[in-house]
């Protein structure tokens, strides 16, 4: 890695050392940063095609809590609010949230700026298993519950542990391998999914209406599918950080610090996986996300995995609920892809930060 | 809630507007064409051409003119709803070839040879010596390809060409003239006429504001069809509202789930039960109760080749929904 020993400079410099990072020191900004996204999500909540006054919003959102009365609604209005507007916010966030944290412990292991979730083909395993389910007759009768998520996973793990199997060279995984695997991977499954696409052309429109992605049709269910593999990656990743932080500095160092490097490679890679999964089965494909918001997060706060991933995954929810609410608004009504928001809303902002950045680093 | 009225009613008066601008750009514009046949008698029945004689100059979607010196023999239909019409007239022995998407009637069905429609194989189509192309969606480009082999194409798009059930008579008119059967088509199409008519009979006495409000589905993820489109026209000759409104611009617009349940419409019609949508399904979605629809049941599944495909079975889908929407006019 080129920036290495720029960075090593950095930490021999005790006068430009960045202030200790504990959890103790960072608390303040987490806190801030969580009170933030809360109050986007709320604001998100409140907002939309069919104008609730945010009191009558709040005072629904508080008549669901457990023991709190706020008297009758409107069916109408109780329905946009709980069934509707929550459910598609909060899966936003979560979604927002895991493809961020997820992106930023990729860019980790993989010491690679480019690094983003889907690197390993969770897309395109996902698009593979979602399609060959909308092809089949399987979806027609299935009815209430879709069968369509469950074979989107399946189809994005059985892809990462394809990656994961071609890039295996005895007992390690080489990144680079790995990458390329990767890249691979989600060649076939494009190619798949593209020959499908045309091949059963009465199902198109179903198959592209996946793969773009959205939260129209978000309900509480997904939200809860989606919650434990999000938890679950959280909990197992973010301990890590102080080890992904090592391993930022040369692979072989740390592992003569004592870092099993490839036991954290797979669990990170495993758990961020898994969640990327679960997340792309109940939203679809939503690019940009996973990429972006971890390099903001770094620009802003630094490179210590310690912060960067705790912000990455709470910004990346502010971003997404951010973005859908664009969606959803831009045309009162009517839907516009959020990935095209995403990429729209999100690439400007991203090279602002980026030229900002490079301003400063120029010698004057 | 007073805004969410008063941006309903603009909606509303957007939706007026827009079919006011629409009807008048109907009136002049003749999208098919100098050869559009009912312009010549107005008042009378739709589409029915007055006897004409070859050759018949068309003006495509793409502003190329068309010009036929005689009918075609060797047609390959890339589009169902034309394949639909060419067999109602009795003019399926000028079929060269027909899309894989083609299934009624069950001769079309049954045809051989196919091409696809979605990706066109210029080869596969040129290989069968066709002296007319049909084409109605040109997103593959496949207008181009058969110019550039100099095989004359007949594009109308359906977007563009069909927005009402009067382009879609209008499309009987030329697909008769154009397979020499024209007699056979003049008769179906006084028929569709008179069908049509005596829906807009029945439903006379009820004022153009006061019919049901519609969702209509395409898909699961809420994509449906707007005023502008010829699914849309149906609802108007049914003297109902149809939520999807002008679409924001889009002739088939993703509708966000919360402005389907403040429109609360008071029937839903499924054109996705193919897709494994059902009336149960509807019922259960989340928040879905707080619709009329859903609370009187009446959500409605349709057949969805009738109602999106331009053919003369969209007199069919009429019938079937004048019956739906009103049970008592229409026992």
């Amino acid at each position: 890695m080129q920036i290495a020993p720029a960075r090593r400079a950095r930490l021999a410099a005790p006068d430009d050392a960045p202030p200790l990072v504990t959890w103790r020191t960072q608390a303040p900004l987490f806190l801030l940063a969580a009170l933030g996204t809360l109050l986007v999500a709320l604001f998100a909540v409140s907002w939309g095609t069919v104008d609730i006054p945010p009191r009558t919003t709040l005072s629904i959102l508080a008549g669901h809590l457990p023991f709190i009365s706020t008297g009758e609604h409107a069916a109408t209005a109780d329905a946009i609010i709980w069934q509707v507007r929550m459910p598609r916010v909060l899966l936003a966030g979560m979604v927002g949230a895991t493809l961020a944290f997820s992106g930023a412990a990729y860019q980790g292991v993989f010491r690679n700026p480019l690094a983003e979730p889907y690197l390993l083909g969770v897309a395109a395993g996902a698009s593979v298993g979602a399609t060959l389910m909308i092809i089949s007759p399987l979806f027609v009768v299935a009815g209430m519950f879709s069968p369509v998520p469950p074979a989107a996973f399946a189809g994005a793990l059985i892809a990462v542990a394809l990656s994961y199997g071609l890039a295996r060279n005895g007992g390690s995984v080489p990144a680079a391998s790995l990458i390329l695997a990767g890249v691979a991977v989600s060649s076939i499954g494009t190619a798949v999914v593209t020959y499908l696409m045309l091949t059963y052309n009465e199902r198109t429109l179903e198959i592209l209406n996946w793969i773009l992605g959205g939260f129209n049709t978000a309900t509480w269910t997904d939200a809860a599918i989606l919650l434990p593999y999000a938890a679950l990656a959280l909990a197992g990743i973010a301990p890590l950080a102080r080890i992904i932080n090592v391993m930022q500095l040369d692979e072989d160092e740390a592992r003569h610090l004592g870092v099993n490097v490839e036991a954290v490679k797979v669990a990170v890679l495993a758990l961020a996986s898994l969640a990327t999964a679960a997340a792309v089965s109940v939203s679809g494909i939503i690019g940009f996300v996973g990429l972006i918001v971890p390099h903001a997060v770094r620009m802003a706060w630094g490179p210590d995995y310690r912060r960067l991933l705790p912000l990455s995954a709470l910004f990346g929810a502010a971003f997404l609920i951010l973005a859908d609410l664009i969606a959803r608004s831009i045309n009162p009504g009517y839907e516009v892809p959020i990935g095209v928001i995403t990429a729209l809303v999100g690439a400007p902002f991203f090279l602002a930060l980026l030229r900002r950045q490079g301003a400063g680093r120029r010698p004057a | 809630m007073d805004i969410v009225r008063r941006g309903a009613r603009t909606l509303w008066l957007m939706a007026v507007c827009a079919a006011l601008l629409f009807a008048a750009a109907c009136g002049g514009d003749d999208g098919a064409g100098d050869d559009r046949p009912f312009e010549d008698n107005p008042t009378e029945i739709q589409g029915v051409s007055t006897p004409s004689a070859f050759p018949i100059e068309i003006e495509r979607s793409d502003g190329q003119k068309l010009t036929l010196d005689g009918p075609a023999k060797r047609i390959v239909s890339l589009s169902p709803g034309a394949t639909e019409i060419i067999f109602a007239v009795g003019g399926e022995a000028s079929l060269a070839g027909v899309d894989k998407l083609a299934n009624y009637p069950a001769a079309a069905a049954a045809f051989e040879p196919k091409v696809d429609a979605f990706q066109p194989n210029v080869e596969a189509i040129a290989a069968l010596t066709p002296d007319l192309v049909i084409v109605a969606d040109n997103g593959s480009g496949i207008v181009g390809n058969l110019d550039r082999l100099n095989i004359p194409v007949l594009y109308l798009d359906i977007d563009d060409e069909v927005k009402s059930i009067d382009d879609i008579f209008g499309q009987i008119g030329l697909l008769g003239r154009i397979t020499g059967t024209e007699e056979a088509a003049n008769e179906l199409l006084v028929d569709l006429n008179a069908r049509v008519k005596a829906v807009e009979e029945k439903l006379v006495g009820l004022p153009t504001t006061r019919g049901p409000a519609v969702y209509h589905e395409l898909d699961s993820t809420f994509y449906s069809a707007s005023d502008g489109t010829f699914i849309g026209s149906l609802y108007r000759t049914l003297h109902a509202r149809n939520i999807a409104g002008d679409g924001g611009g889009v002739p088939y617009p993703q509708l966000t789930q919360e402005a389907i349940i403040a429109a609360s419409p008071n029937i839903i019609v499924l054109a996705d039960e193919d897709f494994g949508v059902t009336v149960e399904s509807v019922k259960a979605r989340p928040g879905w109760s707080a619709i009329k629809a859903v609370q009187e049941d009446r959500i409605y599944g349709i057949n969805a080749d009738i109602i999106s495909r331009p053919g003369p079975r969209i007199v069919d889908a009429l019938e079937q929904l004048a019956k739906a929407f009103y049970p008592n006019a229409f026992q």
